[in-house]
């Protein structure tokens, strides 16, 4: 059995270097990447509470499978943004986008 | 040190760089291709810690929905390349590393109150027996239907909107109908 806090340490790992890329990274897409890292990170935290706490009501798998979809569909309307973005200009720099900015 | 533990160790260290790699490679088609990576070890992870559902799901929805996603969006997007080398945001730099150190610290203090916490029922945890897979499953499926049947029916209802808003957003705006 895998101890609780090895599966934590490697969340807190990935939530970390997603975090740090989503702050610094100049581009779009690879942003929205980074995102879907944090998420990824926040699952493994949700399913290995609900492995190792609440094997027989899975209530933390209930939660990983919604922030999987919502995760999934947060990418689809993301990188759609994206698509029509770089249709106008042609490079998806975040400092340069300045299409809702008032 | 059980076969286990090492099969962790191992994919935990690809996840750790394949994670590094999505961030600091300079072509953003790697940096891509490396959350792949990262995805396909979490599913590894999910199938380690005995979640054997969530490990298939992985696969199905970001190894194969959320990659082509994303692929197709560097491809459509037209940018083989990223303008000026450094991946990284220089203007901001400093002040996004205050507030990333800022919060790995509040991560680590919440980390140690969490091995406090764990400490008592270490043997319990320790005790604790995976249940088995169908039965598992079984509790999974009935909790989705009984009692998170109104979040599904939101959910689902979500991926609907998301699929035409998607579909209206991308497509071009001077679109002869």
């Amino acid at each position: 059995m895998i101890p609780l806090s090895w599966v934590l340490t490697l969340a807190g790992l990935l939530f970390g270097i997603g975090l740090l890329g989503a702050l610094l990274s100049t581009n779009a897409v690879r942003m929205l990447i980074c995102i879907e890292l944090m998420l990824n990170a926040v699952n493994i935290n949700l399913v290995a509470f609900s492995r190792y706490y609440g094997a027989q009501q899975p209530h933390g798998e209930i939660a990983a499978i919604f922030a999987m979809v919502v995760g999934a569909a947060e990418a689809a309307v993301g990188l759609a943004i994206f698509v029509a973005v770089a249709r106008n200009s042609k490079l998806i720099d975040i400092d340069k986008i300045n299409l809702l900015k008032w | 040190m059980s076969l286990e533990q090492l099969l962790f160790l191992i994919v935990a260290a690809v996840i750790v760089l394949a994670a590094l790699g999505a961030v600091f490679s300079r072509r953003i088609m790697h940096a891509a291709l490396c959350a792949v990576a990262v995805f396909t070890g979490v599913g590894g992870i999910y199938a380690i810690v005995g979640s054997y559902f969530l490990a298939v799901a992985q696969v199905l929805i970001y190894i194969g929905a959320v990659a082509t996603v994303l692929v197709f969006a560097v491809m459509l997007s037209g940018q083989r390349d990223i303008s000026g080398g450094s991946p990284i945001r220089q203007q901001v730099r400093w002040k996004s590393i205050l507030i990333w150190s800022a919060f790995v610290v509040g991560l680590v203090m919440v980390f140690q109150f969490t091995l406090n916490l764990t400490v008592p029922t270490s043997s319990q945890v320790g005790a604790v027996v995976p249940t088995e897979p169908a039965t598992g499953l079984r509790a999974l499926g009935q909790l989705l239907f009984y009692d998170y049947l109104l979040p599904f029916e939101a959910i689902s209802m979500l991926l609907l909107l998301v699929l035409i808003g998607a579909v209206v957003i991308a497509r071009k705006e001077s679109d002869p109908q």
